[in-house]
């Protein structure tokens, strides 16, 4: 037989031929020096290229570079960067503005002190800021109570966005109804954080919330009352009974419930003229006036009464007694019971917020 | 209609590595390959499924390094600058990226048929596959592999050779 050429060898060790003939080529290597020798060559060839190739999977990848680069605000840096600033400007503003808002005088326009004027300047102006445009954004503290009463005061009337909101802010604007400040420190925290997550590169972007809130002074007490609350209850009517005071709170589209308080002020009017100074009173006065027998039932000392619930034509009244002046409050509405008290547990927080920024 | 599933579970990971030693860059590589497998949907039936993956891979990769020669070449040439102007902290990585680089150039000397049958073989197609996907004789498979191995491992050492030869000279 004649010596094996190479292409059989390789063949022959790759399993490719058949059985008769690898039989045929083992015998020959068997008898064959050479042919052995070249069999031993071919094996080390195939162990060795197998091992070359080997090397060729440690490839970088990528050495193609990526089409678009990224943009430069979207740099994790810059992110980083500006949660940091927004964050700082908020808290700088909550800071000024609670001192502030001890002092400030009902229904005095404040501007800025010239230190928040310096983070405040990429001001953007909301052309018609609607109550929907202010609760995105979450306003952050100062534009609180201003942003809250815009939204009631849009649902009552007497709407105008108007160019007074080109005062850099109105931010200390203090009626007697201010919201409480803690509120006002957690809305910061959660503006700043959604601040960063709608609008990273713009760092003002919390601060030019400010400015959407429209400089409406507009207010009746009673939308007064409706200032806080996250979200906002919305005040839809303030019918007026003798004796008590209705707010009328729309809590979801077309669904609304009843606020009934009695009213220590109309009926003590001729001595007092605001809560704080009324609360002496107050239980005298809802003894001798409570205009519900819900209320005559109600035994004014007990602060901790369980709540009372009263169910007629679908609409579920509770009743309890205002921890603060033993008067009963109610508040009804088409809806279960576990909602009225979701809802009166959002009024009694505003209440006592805005109890708690009257008292001196 | 092929089941597409079973073929990219069965065979993309070969198919993968093929391409990349064929092309020397996995990104690439990874395309390819899937638009192997979205050729492979388009088929009613296939006779013989490595052989026909990998006939239609190389035949990609042949059309498009037709296509964009130019610009590979570019950046190949970029990508060796950047290797040569790197300095990378370990010895291991070193000698890891040298070994990779002459393999690169030892299987780029290689003439086409001769690296694509032999890449084909180290990803386990047999001789009736490899004759298949190249449209060669079953019976020339065996010279065409012995001889790419040969090839290949001389050209290696070459390489190998002369690497120790420059480190010898920078040395003394």
């Amino acid at each position: 037989m004649q010596h094996l050429d190479e292409g059989t060898i390789h063949s022959w060790l790759d399993g490719a031929l058949s059985a008769e003939e690898a039989a045929r080529v083992e015998a020959h290597v068997a008898e064959c020096p050479q042919c052995a020798a070249a069999v031993a060559e071919a094996r080390g060839f195939i162990a060795a290229s197998s091992r070359i190739l080997t090397a060729l999977d440690h490839v970088p990848r990528g050495v193609v570079p990526a089409a678009s680069p990224v943009k430069w605000y979207n740099r994790s840096a810059w992110r980083a960067a500006a949660v940091v600033l927004v964050v700082a400007v908020g808290s700088l503003v909550v800071v000024s503005n609670s001192e502030r808002s001890q002092v400030a005088a009902p229904s005095v326009i404040r501007n800025a002190a010239d230190s928040e004027y310096a983070v405040t300047q990429p001001q953007i102006m909301a052309p018609s800021p609607g109550p929907s445009a202010v609760s995105k954004l979450q306003a952050p503290p100062p534009a609180t109570p201003a942003a809250q009463r815009a939204i009631a005061s849009s649902a009552a009337s007497s709407n105008k966005p108007t160019a007074e909101a080109d005062f850099s802010k109105q931010a200390g604007n203090a009626e007697p109804s201010v919201v409480a400040r803690e509120r006002t420190q957690n809305q910061a925290a959660s503006s700043a954080i959604d601040g960063y997550a709608a609008a990273p590169a713009q760092t003002a972007g919390g601060v030019t919330a400010l400015q959407s809130a429209p400089s409406l002074r507009v207010a009746g007490v009673s939308t007064v009352d409706s200032a806080s609350g996250q979200p906002p209850l919305k005040v839809v009517g303030t019918p007026r009974l003798i004796g008590a005071k209705v707010t009328l709170y729309e809590v979801a589209p077309g669904d609304t419930v009843t606020f009934t308080e009695p009213s220590n002020v109309q009926l003590n009017a001729v001595v007092t003229t605001g809560i704080a100074s009324a609360e002496p009173q107050a239980r005298r006065s809802m003894e001798k006036s409570a205009p519900t027998a819900a209320m005559r039932a109600a035994s004014p000392s007990s602060a901790v009464r369980p709540l009372q619930v009263e169910v007629a034509n679908g609409v579920t009244t509770i009743i309890w007694p205002d921890v603060s002046t033993g008067n009963m409050l109610r508040l009804s509405g088409r809806m279960s019971v576990e909602r009225l008290k979701e809802i009166k547990l959002r009024i009694e927080r505003e209440r006592a917020a805005a109890a708690a920024k009257k008292k001196p | 209609m092929t089941d597409v599933d079973r073929l990219f579970r069965t065979y993309n990971a070969a198919l993968v590595r093929y391409l990349t030693r064929r092309l020397g860059d996995r990104d690439w590589a990874e395309e390819v390959a899937q638009e192997t497998f979205v050729r492979a949907l388009r088929q009613t039936s296939i006779q013989n499924e490595r052989a026909w993956l990998f006939a239609v891979a190389t035949n990609l990769v042949r059309d498009e390094a037709r296509k964009d020669m130019r610009r590979r070449k570019h950046l190949a040439l970029l990508a060796e600058e950047e290797r040569e102007a790197m300095v990378e902290p370990e010895e291991t990585t070193i000698e890891r990226a040298q070994e990779a680089a002459m393999a690169r150039k030892a299987v780029d000397a290689l003439a086409e048929r001769d690296r694509l049958a032999l890449l084909m073989r180290e990803e386990g197609l047999d001789y009736n596959e490899i004759a298949e996907a190249l449209q060669l004789s079953p019976g020339s498979v065996g010279t065409t592999l012995s001889r790419a191995r040969r090839r290949l491992v001389e050209s290696y050492e070459a390489l190998q050779k002369s690497r120790e030869e420059r480190e010898k000279n920078a040395a003394s």
